[in-house]
């Protein structure tokens, strides 16, 4: 019992006070949820949500494309290389960015089974952000188990391989749990203490804030996207050395079936898809392009345009320079500022 | 199932409520069958399917350990011996060795001009297979040397290979010292179950705070080895030193003071190896459990030190080289262990024999000299492949090759955070150098006491954030 009490005394204690303060405090918005249900009402409503907008995108967009009125004619399925793209790339359609940060084919499968449940319909336009990474080993997300229901429908719906192994939501929760008792946190919450930024509902986009728009895009504050260009320089070297995600030199097996059953689903049903291929920063790719741990990220391109067909066109590409993006277009190692990212899918429109 | 997962966090607070409060209680029998099961979850938590290997090594080993003691003849007693090496070694060979050997043989055959095509199966290292195939094999060698008796309990005998504290990266025990505590029932002692807290405790930090996070450092100075400068590929090395003894030795603390909650005692594996004056005292402090392992069944049969000169040396060798590859098919771990077993031959003449007294101060230069000798080494073990690792080497001796910086690979506040913690490592394993494992403070005052237990938790949530697996499990 003696040993019991003290036990209790050493290991509950700080886990009680660390678990406690983050819950409470939780400064990036990651351990409550009960946020997003007014947040999807105002969304809707065309308003605006200024503040941190955070990892919990997954739930927000479910329950947000759950409740669209209309059926849009064209989404956007991406990560955040694609969040920025908004209804201003294509006027005169009805659109909607599903895209969230670290989107995995997982989040993509699951967000147009929510679609598909609602109207029994797919949109008829479809833009996949192909990240480069999703093609490899190396790029570990769990965040889409929020919504491995979904997942598991639309991919019995798609036929992939049954005896594909599926973590369990279990590895999701288990996050949570880090995440509420982890010492990390709780010195950002301590820091944040009081001065946490609340969401905010607003009618108008606030420049310097991070932003929730009604058409699902995000807009970013200016200080992060007008950067010098040294600083950029130094982000965009600094990335290539710090990033596992695209140390892979073959195209995973599993992932080339989740994408092409993905695309063959979308195909017989009637939609268009328009891949998009996002572009590294010039001094990244460069890089990329000369490290032998990452030559399979060269080969995704070449992967994706064996798809080119009249229904199913590849935009973008890994390399910068053919498209004529210098490093000026990019806000950091992987990401295309809004205005670019708008340009290149309206020109796209435009054309057809 | 990890040590360092919510799933133990879970599994282990509720073996213990069953295991004091109601298994120990019962029949040592009961007891047993109690913790067997809890072992098998724990292993098969990862994959299932080798239980299938762990019970057939016990088996084999339980039957040929009581065949070989009844044996009447020489021969009988050779045959059921030889079962038992050839089952547990050949088990070993397939999982471990065969592609590797497979693949180099095709590629020897191809170089002559030989198209040779081999299917190389695509194997999954079984978890611990090394470590729980020794632990078997030496009480069967041990029966065969009539030094043990064999046992006839085989519920213990199955408890004892695969208990769950020390089943996948060791200590390895020797049959003579965990067998029998497990046929009687434990008496709960609270300074011995308190002390393995407290041990349990430094394990988590050791592993959780310093090896998970030198880790990525040491990951991408090594993917990068190439263009990185010289003293970054100098503290490459040291760090990976650090992090595979915090990792392993993490390992080892976990299962002594897991294993001590539960009434076991194991024994030590490490002993402050980094502190070693030379290299001879390095192999007397570190992974224990193995190099007396390889000493006694590997070592001393060869002939020891009981022998020509030359011999002599030629046994020094080839257990430096069958230890490095033990770690894995890999020609790195054949440098590795080689090159050790040189350093051991080149050093021993102007070693001390006599280890017993605890470093000083005083001994630094011949600290700091068999630091660097050991972390030269460990480039080999780390490396991807010979090439990498001369390669490494190069480009430390043409010092201003390479530009990227430690900073640049793995970002300042990162590599900052990585040394704090390594230093608090030394700092704590320096100052208790003479005690058993470095959170042996049950001297101190309470409220220091509990200081320190707060800080260490602390320390381990602040790291806390993914699985990262022992690296001790791949061999």
């Amino acid at each position: 019992m003696k040993l019991l009490r003290r036990t209790i005394l050493i290991l509950a204690f700080p886990l009680l006070i660390i678990g406690g303060t983050n819950y409470c405090f939780d400064p990036d918005y990651t351990l409550r949820r009960n946020y997003i249900r007014p947040f999807v009402d105002a969304l809707l409503e065309g308003k605006m949500i200024s503040g941190p907008v955070n990892v919990n995108s997954r739930t927000l967009k479910k329950e947000w494309i759950s409740r669209l009125p209309e059926l849009p004619d064209v989404v956007v399925l991406g990560s955040s290389r694609t969040l920025a793209l908004s209804q201003e790339a294509i006027p005169g359609q009805r659109f909607f960015n599903a895209s969230v940060t670290n989107c995995t084919f997982q989040d993509m499968y699951a967000f147009l089974n929510v679609f598909e449940t609602k109207w029994a319909n797919l949109p008829p336009t479809i833009i996949i952000c192909a990240d480069q990474w999703l093609f490899g080993n190396a790029f570990d997300e769990k965040q889409w188990l929020v919504n491995r229901p979904d997942f598991e429908r639309m991919a019995r719906k798609a036929g992939v391989n049954p005896d594909l192994k599926i973590q369990s939501k279990w590895e999701l929760d288990k996050e949570w749990l880090k995440e509420l008792f982890s010492a990390k946190y709780l010195i950002r919450s301590l820091k944040a203490c009081g001065k946490t930024e609340p969401f905010e509902i607003v009618q108008s986009v606030r420049p310097d804030k991070m932003m929730f728009l009604p058409d699902g895009s995000r807009h970013l504050p200016i200080p992060v996207t007008n950067i010098p260009s040294t600083e950029l320089s130094v982000k965009a070297t600094d990335y290539f050395y710090s990033s596992r995600d695209e140390h892979f030199t073959d195209l995973d097996k599993t992932q080339q079936h989740l994408f092409r059953q993905l695309i063959g689903y979308l195909e017989n049903h009637g939609c268009k898809i328009i891949v998009f291929i996002p572009p590294y920063h010039p001094e990244t790719y460069r890089l990329l392009e000369q490290s032998p741990q990452t030559s399979g990220i060269l080969q995704v391109e070449p992967y994706l345009r064996t798809f080119e067909n009249d229904r199913l066109l590849v935009i973008g590409g890994t390399n910068p320079g053919p498209q004529d993006l210098t490093a000026n277009d990019f806000y950091d190692a992987v990401h295309l500022k809004q205005n670019i990212v708008n340009q290149i899918v309206k020109r796209l429109f435009s054309e057809k | 199932m990890l040590f360092n997962s919510i799933e133990f966090v879970l599994f282990f607070p509720i073996v213990l409520i069953f295991y004091w409060g109601v298994f120990n209680r019962k029949p040592v029998k009961v007891r047993n069958i109690f913790l067997l099961l809890a072992s098998y979850l724990f292993y098969g938590w990862w994959d299932y399917r080798f239980l299938g290997l762990i019970a057939l090594s016990t088996l084999v080993d339980f039957y040929c350990g009581k065949f070989i003691f009844q044996a009447k003849s020489k021969q009988v007693r050779l045959s059921f011996f030889l079962t038992s090496l050839f089952v547990n070694l050949g088990v070993l060979f397939f999982f471990k060795y065969y592609g590797f050997f497979a693949r180099e043989l095709t590629a020897l055959f191809n170089n002559w001009g030989y198209q040779v095509h081999t299917s190389t199966l695509n194997i999954i290292l079984p978890v611990g297979i090394s470590f729980y195939t020794f632990q078997t094999l030496s009480y069967t060698i041990d029966i065969y040397r009539r030094r043990l008796e064999p046992t006839t309990d085989l519920v213990a005998f199955a408890t004892f290979v695969s208990f769950f504290p020390q089943l996948v990266a060791g200590p390895i025990e020797r049959a003579g010292h965990l067998l029998p505590q497990f046929s009687n029932l434990k008496k709960f002692d609270y300074e011995l179950a308190s002390n393995g807290f407290r041990q349990l405790l430094w394990g988590f930090f050791a592993k959780i705070a310093v090896a998970d996070s030198v880790a990525p450092i040491v990951d991408a100075i090594f993917s990068n080895s190439e263009t990185a400068t010289p003293p970054t590929l100098i503290l490459g090395a040291v760090l990976f030193s650090v992090q595979i003894f915090s990792d392993f030795a993490g390992y080892s603390n976990i299962a002594i003071g897991t294993a001590a909650i539960l009434g076991f005692d194991l024994m030590q594996n490490f002993n402050s190896p980094f502190f070693s004056r030379n290299i001879r005292e390095f192999w007397a402090r570190w992974h224990i459990s193995l190099s007396t392992w390889f000493r006694d069944y590997v070592y001393i049969p060869l002939g020891g030190n009981r022998c020509s000169t030359g011999r002599h040396m030629f046994n020094i060798m080839t257990t430096f080289i069958v230890s490095g590859v033990w770690h894995g098919a890999n020609w790195t771990f054949l440098a590795w262990g080689t090159i050790h077993g040189i350093f051991y031959l080149v050093t021993s003449p102007f070693s001390s024999k006599n280890i017993t007294n605890e470093p000083t101060l005083k001994q630094l230069p011949s600290i700091v000299l068999t630091f660097t000798l050991v972390c030269g080494a460990f480039v080999f073990f780390r490396a991807d492949n010979i090439s990498q690792a001369s390669g490494i080497f190069r480009q430390i001796f043409i010092w201003g090759a390479g530009s990227t910086t430690i900073f640049q690979l793995a970002g300042t506040k990162n590599v900052i955070v990585a040394l704090f913690f390594c230093c608090v490592l030394f700092l704590a394993e320096w100052i208790q150098r003479p005690r058993k494992h470095a959170m042996d403070i049950a001297h101190l005052k309470p409220a220091v006491r509990h200081g320190i237990y707060y800080l260490l938790i602390f320390c381990i949530l602040y790291a806390f954030q993914t699985d990262r697996i022992f690296i001790y499990f791949q061999f």
